[in-house]
C-alpha cells in the first residue's frame, strides 16, 4: 500500500512479523521525515484503533504493534494510510534549555574528543553549545533523546568499545548526532558532559517532555 | 516491615507482570514476564487477576522468608505447578505482590530502572510487600491470553539442552532480505549469552546490508549485527535499533524465549 504524504514523500507499509506493521517514509532525504512520522504516530494513537498496543516512531519509519487475536493485519492496514498520510498538524515545538556540566567526571571523553578533533576543550564546549538542536527521535533506551544535526567540526565515529554503563543525564556525541541518556544504560557514544536535571520521569505521563521536532540548547555550567 | 524477605536472591530474580505496552515511543519496551503463559497460569491457580505481578527467576530461584502473621499461599510454576502454604518463618517463593503501578504496570523495567521492586533485580535483605491475595491490578480491557497447559508445553520449565523451535515471519524489506531469511531457516543455531533484552545466536555468519537510519523494533526480532551475528531480541529489547531485522518470532512463541539457555539448540521455522 502506498499513499502520498505531500510533495515527493511517499509512505509505504509492510508487515514485520505477525504483530506489527511498519510504515516507511520514502523520499524524505538522509535525515528522514521525523515531523511527519511523529504526526502520524499521534494521529494513529488518537484514533484508538482496536487491537493496537503501541506505536513507535523513528526518523523515517513508524511501527504499529497490534494484537493479532484482536485485529487482523489486513483490517489494520486498511485504516493506517489515511491516518498516516494526513497533513502534518501545526504543533508548536517546545524549546528546552539543558544546563550541562562538561568534562571531568561528568564528561569523561571530553579530552579525548578534543584531541581527536584537534580542538581545545573550550572550543568543543563552545561549538556544542552554539546551536539549537532538533529532537530527531526518542527511544532506544528509556528516555534517550536523539538530537541533530551536530556541527561538522564535532563529528566522530562512535567509540570502538561501548561502555556497559553510562550514567543517566550523560550528554554524548556520535557521528552527526548528539544525545542525552535518560537512564543509566550501555552506550557507545562519546560522553562530553552531564545534564544536571533528570530528563526521564517514569512516574509522569508522558515520561519525558522531549517530543520529536522540539528544539534543545545546551548551556555550560561554569 | 513484614512481607517476603529475600534471603538469597538468585541470579536474575525480578518482579514481573504482563508488561506495559504503549510507551515504546519513549524508549520503554513492553517488558513483562518472559513466559507470560506461565505467569497467567500461576496467577489463575493463585486466584489472582492474570496480570498480577509475580516473581520471575532464572535457573536457581530465590530463597524467601515469610514474616507475616497470616498464612501465605504460594504458587510455584515452572517444572509443573505446585502450591505451598507458608506460616511465619517459613521459607520459599511467591505471588500476590503489592508493588506500585508505574506506567500502567507493576513489573520491573530493568532498562529503565523503574517498576517492580525498586526497578532492579532482587537482592538479599529486600523485603517484598505482599497483598491480601486479591491484587488490585485489573486485566486490561479486551485482554485475552490463552493459558498454557500444565502438562503440555510447560512440563519442563527449564529445558536446558533440549532444542527449541521458534516460528518466524520475515521482518521488513522481506523481498530484499529473502536470502538471509532462508539462511536463518536453514542453519542450526545454538543460544549464546542472553538475558531479558535478548540473546546471541551462535552459528554461521549472516550478511545483510546495514541501515542508514535507525528503525523501531518489535519484540522477537532477529537482527543481524555488522559482524554478521544474529541476535534474538526478547521482552526488554531496545525499542529502536540500527541493525536490519531479517525475521520476527511470532507473538505466540515469544514465551519460548524464556527457555533458552547458553547451549540450547535453536531452530527457526516459517510460520
Amino acid at each position: 500500500v502506498t499513499v502520498s504524504a505531500g510533495a515527493a514523500v511517499r509512505v509505504s507499509m509492510e508487515s514485520m512479523g505477525d504483530a506489527a506493521l511498519l510504515l516507511r517514509w520514502a523520499g524524505a532525504g538522509p535525515a528522514g521525515a521525523p515531523l511527519a512520522v511523529e504526526a502520524a504516530r499521534r494521529a494513529i494513537r488518537a484514533a484508538r484503533l482496536a487491537g493496537v498496543v503501541d506505536v513507535i516512531s523513528a526518523p523515517a519509519t513508524l511501527l504499529v504493534r497490534f494484537d493479532p487475536a484482536r485485529v487482523s493485519a489486513a483490517a489494520l492496514a486498511g485504516r493506517l494510510p489515511a491516518l498516516a498520510g494526513g497533513a502534518v498538524p501545526k504543533r508548536q515545538p517546545r524549546q528546552h534549555r539543558l544546563a550541562v556540566r562538561y568534562g571531568g567526571d561528568a564528561g569523561p571523553d571530553l579530552e579525548e574528543v578534543a584531541d581527536l578533533l584537534g580542538l581545545s576543550l573550550d572550543q568543543v564546549v563552545a561549538r556544542h553549545t552554539a546551536r539549537a538542536y532538533t529532537v530527531m527521535a526518542t527511544g532506544f533506551a528509556p528516555g534517550f533523546v536523539y538530537l541533530g544535526p551536530l556541527p561538522p567540526s564535532l563529528r566522530l565515529p562512535r567509540r570502538e568499545e561501548p561502555r556497559p554503563a553510562v550514567p543517566a543525564g550523560s550528554v554524548a556525541i556520535a557521528d552527526a548526532q548528539t544525545g542525552v541518556y535518560g537512564v543509566r544504560s550501555g552506550g557507545g557514544w562519546w560522553l562530553i558532559g552531564r545534564a544536571q536535571a533528570p530528563t526521564f520521569h517514569p512516574d509522569r505521563n508522558p515520561p519525558t517532555r522531549f517530543a520529536i521536532g522540539d528544539r534543545v540548547t545546551f548551556e555550560a555550567l561554569g | 516491615m513484614t512481607g517476603l524477605e529475600v534471603v538469597v536472591a538468585g541470579p536474575a530474580t525480578t518482579v514481573q507482570d504482563l508488561g506495559r505496552p504503549g510507551y515504546g515511543a519513549y524508549g520503554v519496551p513492553e517488558g513483562g514476564a518472559m513466559d507470560q503463559g506461565l505467569a497467567v497460569l500461576a496467577n489463575r491457580r493463585a486466584g489472582n487477576p492474570e496480570s498480577a505481578p509475580a516473581l520471575e527467576f532464572v535457573l536457581t530461584g530465590p530463597t524467601l522468608r515469610w514474616t507475616g502473621r497470616r498464612r501465605l499461599r504460594c504458587v510455584v510454576a515452572g517444572d509443573g505447578v505446585s502450591e505451598v502454604t507458608l506460616a511465619r518463618g517459613d521459607e520459599l517463593a511467591v505471588e500476590a505482590l503489592r508493588d506500585p503501578e508505574v506506567m500502567g504496570a507493576r513489573g520491573t523495567c530493568l532498562p529503565g530502572g523503574f517498576g517492580g521492586f525498586l526497578g532492579r533485580e532482587l537482592q538479599a535483605g529486600d523485603v517484598l510487600p505482599v497483598g491480601r491475595g486479591r491484587a488490585t491490578s485489573k486485566p486490561r480491557a479486551g485482554e485475552r491470553r490463552d493459558p498454557m497447559p500444565v502438562d503440555g508445553d510447560h512440563s519442563g520449565g527449564d529445558l536446558g539442552g533440549q532444542a527449541v523451535t521458534l516460528r518466524v515471519l520475515p521482518g521488513d524489506r522481506a523481498a530484499a532480505r529473502a536470502r538471509t531469511f532462508r539462511s536463518l531457516l536453514a542453519a542450526q543455531w545454538v543460544a549464546g549469552d542472553g538475558n531479558r533484552v535478548g540473546l546471541r545466536l551462535q552459528g554461521p555468519s549472516l550478511s545483510e546490508r546495514q541501515l542508514h537510519l535507525s528503525q523501531p523494533i518489535p519484540p522477537g526480532a532477529v537482527q543481524v549485527s555488522g559482524a554478521g551475528q544474529p541476535i534474538l531480541l526478547l521482552r526488554d529489547h531496545p525499542t529502536v535499533g540500527g541493525y536490519p531485522v531479517i525475521a520476527v518470532v511470532v507473538r505466540q512463541d515469544l514465551d519460548l524465549g524464556a527457555r533458552l539457555r547458553p547451549g540450547t539448540p535453536v531452530r527457526f521455522v516459517p510460520a
